[in-house]
């Protein structure tokens, strides 16, 4: 079972509503606008519905041939195309957050995999070895050889303390990295 | 049914229309799009996923800002996102809405306008704007119809009396169809 600290913790419950989900890793699909206006509807009511769109051939049309509309028509093409700029910015910005919250997660690749939180020490070890890794690595094998030169049937202290600092030193590498 | 008659302006209308409501045959009603249900929706079958949410909540913001103080800075933006999303939306429904209950006012009758139709020729559309703007004239129409009516009535009966009775009838027939024009 993998740990996470309460931090990665707190990022998959704040990804969790703005994007597929943690079972999905977090991946992030942009909200289709015209794909959805015809998708949402039940078989029953097959309506279309409003475009999100106003053509420029629709506003030429309505100024020759209805110009007493043509300033309300105005009115709601300006409002689509600040919707249309609205839901880029939403879109952008929701891609930002998600890959901002992903950068923060230890592993994106592991995050639908279940998952315990890490006590305060083990976070404290982790504080204390994050730039580590090559001493700890240097220092393990370093411990191996010396096991691997005690003869087998040896079981004297000094072996079982060999024994005990690998297993210390594995399980910090293993929470750290 | 007879095929009713329209104006060129009110066929335009119909076209301008039909792709901001649910179109003529559904005589251009029209529904806010529900953003909410759409985006549970719109996912198909075998991609069930749920598509994000269109708001960031106060308790997301206030956890972030508490937890996670580096994701901070992205959270706001989207949530400040999330809020100018939302007014375009509400500007974009209520400028629709402005739209189409303008562009009603240019239909003569919205309850038929699923019906098929007929363009009005030029001559028909300067009679129909002649007696829309001048209700004496209107009056004096149908109460000549009315009288034509009566007239027939008053004759009785018969092969004898069809003589009379025809021209009465011819007359009638035209007032009415200039009727049906003018009404739509």
């Amino acid at each position: 079972m993998r740990k996470i600290s309460k931090k990665e913790q707190v990022v998959y419950k704040l990804l969790e509503s703005h994007s597929s989900g943690r079972e999905h890793k977090f991946a992030c699909e942009n909200f289709d606008w015209d794909e959805s206006r015809y998708k949402y509807r039940s078989w029953y009511r097959r309506r279309t519905l409003g475009s999100f769109y106003v053509s420029s051939k629709d506003l030429e049309l309505c100024k020759n041939e209805v110009p007493e509309l043509h300033e309300k028509m105005t009115a709601f093409a300006e409002a689509a195309e600040n919707l249309r700029k609205a839901q880029d910015k939403f879109d952008y910005t929701r891609l930002e957050f998600i890959r901002a919250g992903r950068a923060l997660c230890k592993d994106p690749s592991v995050v639908h995999r279940s998952y315990n939180i890490l006590t305060p020490q083990e976070e404290l070890i982790i504080e204390q070895n994050k730039d580590k890794k090559d001493e700890l690595v240097a220092e393990l094998s370093k411990l191996t050889l010396q096991l691997e030169v005690l003869p087998k049937n040896d079981y004297s202290k000094e072996k079982q303390d060999i024994k005990s600092q690998i297993q210390k030193i594995e399980a910090i590498l293993k929470l750290c990295f | 049914m007879a095929i009713r008659k329209i104006s060129k302006k009110e066929e335009v209308v119909y076209k301008l229309l039909s792709s901001h409501t649910h179109g003529r045959d559904y005589c251009f009603q029209e529904s806010g799009f529900l953003w909410d249900e759409a985006r549970y929706r719109y996912a198909s079958w075998h991609r069930k996923r749920e598509v994000g949410s269109f708001y960031v909540s106060d308790y997301e913001l206030d956890l972030c800002k508490k937890e996670i103080p580096e994701l901070y800075g992205e959270l706001e933006e989207f949530h400040q996102a999330s809020l100018a999303f939302r007014k375009a939306r509400q500007a974009f429904e209520n400028s629709r809405s402005k739209f189409v209950n303008k562009s009603y006012t240019f239909i003569k009758d919205i309850s038929k306008v699923y019906r098929s139709y007929k363009l009005l020729t030029p001559q028909e559309e300067s009679l129909c704007s002649d007696y829309e703007s001048d209700p004496v004239k209107m009056k004096a129409l149908t109460d000549k119809i009315q009288d034509l009516n009566n007239q027939i009535n008053a004759i009785p009966v018969g092969r004898k009396f069809a003589k009379q009775r025809n021209p009465l009838k011819e007359e009638l027939k035209k007032l009415n169809f200039l009727l049906s024009i003018i009404k739509g």
